[in-house]
């Protein structure tokens, strides 16, 4: 129905500056200065057909420019990008073909036509016949549960309805890849649970379209991406599956339980550098004490310490690695990013 | 085409939606009428000798002259007002991702007006007749003609107003200048030739001055092609030139832009 089969995008060293907005005053201090904001910084990146990638990152990361980027409506500084093989920069019209972005601004429909009337517009602006659109926005209607809603005004939607109108005006075309970026900002917890499943379940897995998501939630990027990509300042920090990202990002924790004798044995192996971190936990346990302890260097090393532990006479109960939780260690990641965010020319 | 209208279509139920705005600006064209009709039947022996070469009836020759200039703000605001409407709307971003080009965007965009002010001549022209003028229909095509390329030509400084805005976030006091000055060498309420000869040079390069000759004479006098050949392929010229300056003009506003980012920033 909506989508088809998806087509990859690529991003070789994506650069992309802005200059920024001077006060007056600085203005007149320094008439020809300026200030440039680098919003994307040798971003490179590769999404297969039929992904679903999610981009990760807080407000300001450039998760936006780059969909601009990819929807050809800002040229890149710097690199390539390509959608299905068509650079943005050289083959524009036929990335546009390829593309459907969603945006987040309500203010993007037509407010005072109604919901059918802003799915024909769209529908006609890509390339669909009269009958072939208003077949289509019945079904993309009914896709986003907003059946029956169609002769309404738009200005009379919730905010949530609105957002599930843009989704539907984005899949009027045949979009093979679909930008969509922060979809469900405006949604309840229940409608955006129910906005994502359908972007995976329907457009994703079914149909096969190659989704590019950005968020700056972790629960939404994991709930339905195979592969994240953590924006920051413009550069991208880490990229991959969940498996991928814990091996790269994992910090090796383990939870101790051992007699309280442990103690100083940890001390003197976080001194020598076998152990990173111990944390002490509470409560204890009997005799027992707990401790989380970030042991570098995998279970071989892990293996070690347990072995120093018991040959130094310590009790131990127990030594067991930590699931590490992916949305604290991308966090890590966005925190330890100190680079400058401002260049001067 | 069906891209243009389907612009159109949404542009107009749109506008409709504003019903009070919609039938007063529809009714404003008559009631503008009556006025005139007085002001010039008063006026017509004073002006009867400086206007014989363009119908002799002052009424027709300003009502003429006021649809003209309707055509010529059309012209040179309207390409701007489509732009910049839909970067205040917040729609400009949602149209350029579609696949569709930017000139019949801009035909799509400028269609509404469009259809707007060839109502608003009719109801003019329409009303000019219920008082006594008398036009000659059968002039109509050629004069549809001259309207068009009175609008084209003047389009030209919407293509560059257009640009100003994208790239400097104002167009100054163009368009109003331009207006200004096509009311005063155009020959609206007057006929050029009685424009002092120092300054009638200038209205030459006014659209509005061979456009409004070549209309009153096609629906006034009754004149065919051969009386005012001379006065369209004037109009012609200047339309193609006017175009072909300014054209570039927006498409390098457009890229610069799409450069800095700022398309959808007013």
């Amino acid at each position: 129905m909506s989508g088809g089969a998806g087509v990859g995008v690529e991003l070789q060293g994506v650069q992309k500056r802005f200059v920024e907005r001077r006060t007056m005053r600085d203005w007149a201090r320094a008439p020809f200065a300026r200030r440039w904001h680098v919003a994307l910084d040798d971003v490179s990146l590769s999404v297969a057909p039929g992904e679903f990638f999610g981009l990760l990152g807080p407000n300001g990361a450039g998760k936006s420019t780059l969909f601009k980027i990819l929807s050809t409506l800002v040229l890149p500084d710097g690199g390539r990008a390509a959608i299905g093989g068509y650079t943005v920069t050289e083959q524009p019209a036929s990335v546009r073909g390829l593309i459907s972005p969603v945006s987040a601004d309500e203010r993007s429909l037509w407010w005072r036509l109604s919901a059918i009337e802003n799915l024909r517009l769209f529908g006609a602006l890509h390339g669909l016949s009269r009958r072939d659109a208003d077949r289509r926005a019945d079904a993309v209607l009914a896709l986003v549960r907003l059946e029956g809603t169609g002769a309404r005004m738009v200005g009379a939607f919730s905010s949530g309805m609105r957002q599930r109108l843009l989704v539907a005006r984005a899949l009027m075309g045949t979009p093979r890849v679909l930008l969509l970026d922060e979809p469900t900002r405006s949604l309840d917890p229940i409608s955006a649970r129910d906005l994502r499943l359908f972007l995976r379940d329907e457009l994703n897995r079914r149909l096969g379209c190659t989704i590019l998501l950005a968020t700056h939630s972790h629960e939404e990027a994991l709930d339905c991406c195979e592969r994240v990509g953590v924006l920051h300042r413009g550069r991208l920090l880490a990229s991959g599956s969940r498996a991928d990202l814990v091996r790269s990002l994992g910090d090796d924790r383990y939870r101790l339980l051992a007699a309280p004798t442990a103690a100083a044995a940890l001390a003197v192996f976080a001194a020598d550098g076998r152990v990173r971190a111990v944390i002490p936990q509470e409560p204890q346990e009997g005799e027992w004490r707990r401790w989380i302890v970030e042991i570098p260097g995998g279970e071989g090393a892990a293996a070690d310490v347990l072995a120093l532990l018991v040959r130094d006479g310590v009790a131990v109960a127990g030594l067991e690695r930590l699931e590490p939780n992916l949305a604290d260690l991308l966090e890590r990641v966005v925190a330890r990013d100190t680079a400058p965010e401002v260049q001067h020319a | 085409m069906r891209k243009i209208w389907a612009l159109i279509r949404a542009t107009a139920i749109s506008a409709a939606s504003y019903r009070i705005a919609f039938l007063t600006g529809l009714l404003s064209s008559l009631v503008t009428a009556l006025p005139i009709f007085f002001i010039t039947k008063a006026l017509q022996p004073t002006m009867a000798a400086s206007i014989a070469g363009e119908g002799s009836n002052y009424f027709g020759f300003v009502i003429l002259g006021l649809m003209l200039s309707q055509w010529m703000s059309f012209g040179s605001s309207s390409a701007e007002d489509a732009l910049l409407g839909s970067i205040r709307n917040g729609t400009l971003e949602a149209f350029f991702a579609t696949p569709t080009r930017l000139p019949t965007l801009m035909a799509g965009l400028m269609g509404w007006p469009f259809l707007m002010t060839l109502l608003r001549s009719v109801v003019m022209v329409g009303t000019a007749m219920l008082f006594g003028v008398k036009m000659h229909l059968a002039g109509v095509p050629l004069a549809l003609l001259v309207i068009l390329l009175v609008a084209v030509a003047y389009s030209g400084v919407s293509l560059l107003s257009a640009a100003l805005v994208l790239t400097i976030r104002t167009s100054g006091p163009l368009i109003s200048a331009v207006s200004v000055g096509s009311y005063l060498l155009g020959g609206v309420y007057y006929s050029t030739s009685s424009i002092p000869s120092w300054i009638r040079s200038l209205s030459e390069i006014v659209p509005l001055a061979p456009g409004l000759r070549a209309l009153r004479r096609v629906l006034l006098e009754g004149s065919g092609w051969t009386a005012v050949s001379g006065d369209v392929g004037h109009l012609a010229l200047l339309a193609f030139a006017l175009l072909a300056v300014t054209t570039p003009f927006l498409l390098l506003a457009l890229h610069q832009a799409r450069r800095t980012g700022t398309l959808a920033q007013y």
